[in-house]
């Protein structure tokens, strides 16, 4: 089953995945994090070291993967349950490049990367940010941004079985409501938004 | 009235013509400095940039929509929702996303239908 995750800042998405993930994962199966931060900064680090401590109870396998996302299909076993998170920062990579360069086509490149990904792969999750709601008139940078994660949202809600947008740690659900039966459904508990 | 909302990019006017637009409807695009809608459009795409529009031409926007009342009831009316973000500091762009959303809820109480898009996924609001 594939699961396309989105919502707010700091609501929960990535515990809400993490619990998904681990719940979803069968005995023997691999269980893999592709995790997508290339860290900039002191805080950047904290950040990963806050998250790999929160996985530490559970079996993920961390793949680093900042780029070249169909790599993993080489990497890993396809059989394997994995977690993504986040496509904010793969296009946040793809998009804004170490040399200064801006690269405006990395939205729809990374759009058809995580499409084919998703067409190889029966068991992921995959967590993205909704900056949908803002309102301002932004920079044209910052709105071909905001432009293309949504665009890359759609093709994922479209291609995933079902699609959760987590507010306040709740789970709203605007596809696959069977796959989340009462019984089914993981617990989130607070933690830290995504990086790896 | 059909009321579509929902964030920027998240596809309100490809549902909107795929699901509740007759095919070949015409679509009314507002833009920065539409102050007025064709009324001969089936669809009403942008109307936060209209609200916008009026306000910075010191044009009430809430009163315009009310004394089109009758005509927007034939009508599919797309709104980005602006309310979940950081306040604006600066005060045009502050009463801008408090009028859309005062606006909203008088759209959305005329409305017989209120649609959000997810993502590209619809939820009927009120059916």
């Amino acid at each position: 089953m594939r699961l396309f995750v989105s919502g707010g800042c700091k609501n929960g998405k990535s515990s809400f995945a993490e619990a998904f993930a681990v719940a979803q994962v069968k005995p023997g199966q691999p269980l893999y994090y592709l995790a997508t931060m290339l860290p900039k900064d002191q805080e950047d680090q904290e950040r990963i070291q806050r998250h790999r401590l929160q996985r530490a109870d559970h079996a993920f396998q961390t793949v680093e993967i900042p780029g070249k996302i169909l790599q993993v299909l080489q990497t890993c076993d396809p059989q394997g349950c994995f977690l993504l998170d986040s496509t904010t920062a793969l296009l946040e990579n793809a998009m804004f490049l170490p040399d200064g360069s801006v690269n405006l086509a990395a939205g729809e490149n990374l759009g058809a990367d995580l499409a084919t990904l998703l067409d190889h792969l029966e068991q992921i999750t995959i967590v993205s940010d909704y900056l949908g709601s803002d309102a301002f008139f932004y920079d044209p940078l910052t709105e071909a941004f905001r432009r293309s994660l949504a665009q890359i949202d759609r093709i994922l809600a479209s291609k995933c079985d079902a699609v959760v947008e987590i507010c306040a740690s709740q789970p709203i659900i605007h596809k696959g409501q069977d796959f989340f039966l009462p019984d089914h459904l993981p617990k989130a508990s607070s933690g830290a938004g995504g990086v790896r | 009235m059909v009321f579509v909302i929902g964030g920027a990019y998240q596809g309100k006017l490809d549902h909107a013509r795929a699901n509740l637009a007759e095919p070949g409807a015409k679509v009314f695009i507002c833009d920065d400095r539409t102050l007025e809608i064709d009324w001969s459009c089936r669809v009403i795409d942008k109307i936060h940039l209209l609200i916008w529009a009026r306000q910075q031409a010191g044009l009430d926007p809430l009163a315009y929509l009310s004394q089109h009342q009758s005509q927007l009831l034939e009508k599919i009316v797309i709104c980005d929702d602006l309310s979940s973000g950081v306040v604006p500091i600066d005060r045009e762009t502050r009463l801008w996303r408090e009028q859309v959303g005062r606006c909203s809820v008088l759209l959305a109480r005329e409305a017989d239908r209120v649609v959000r898009i997810f993502c590209g996924l619809a939820t009927d609001l009120k059916a």
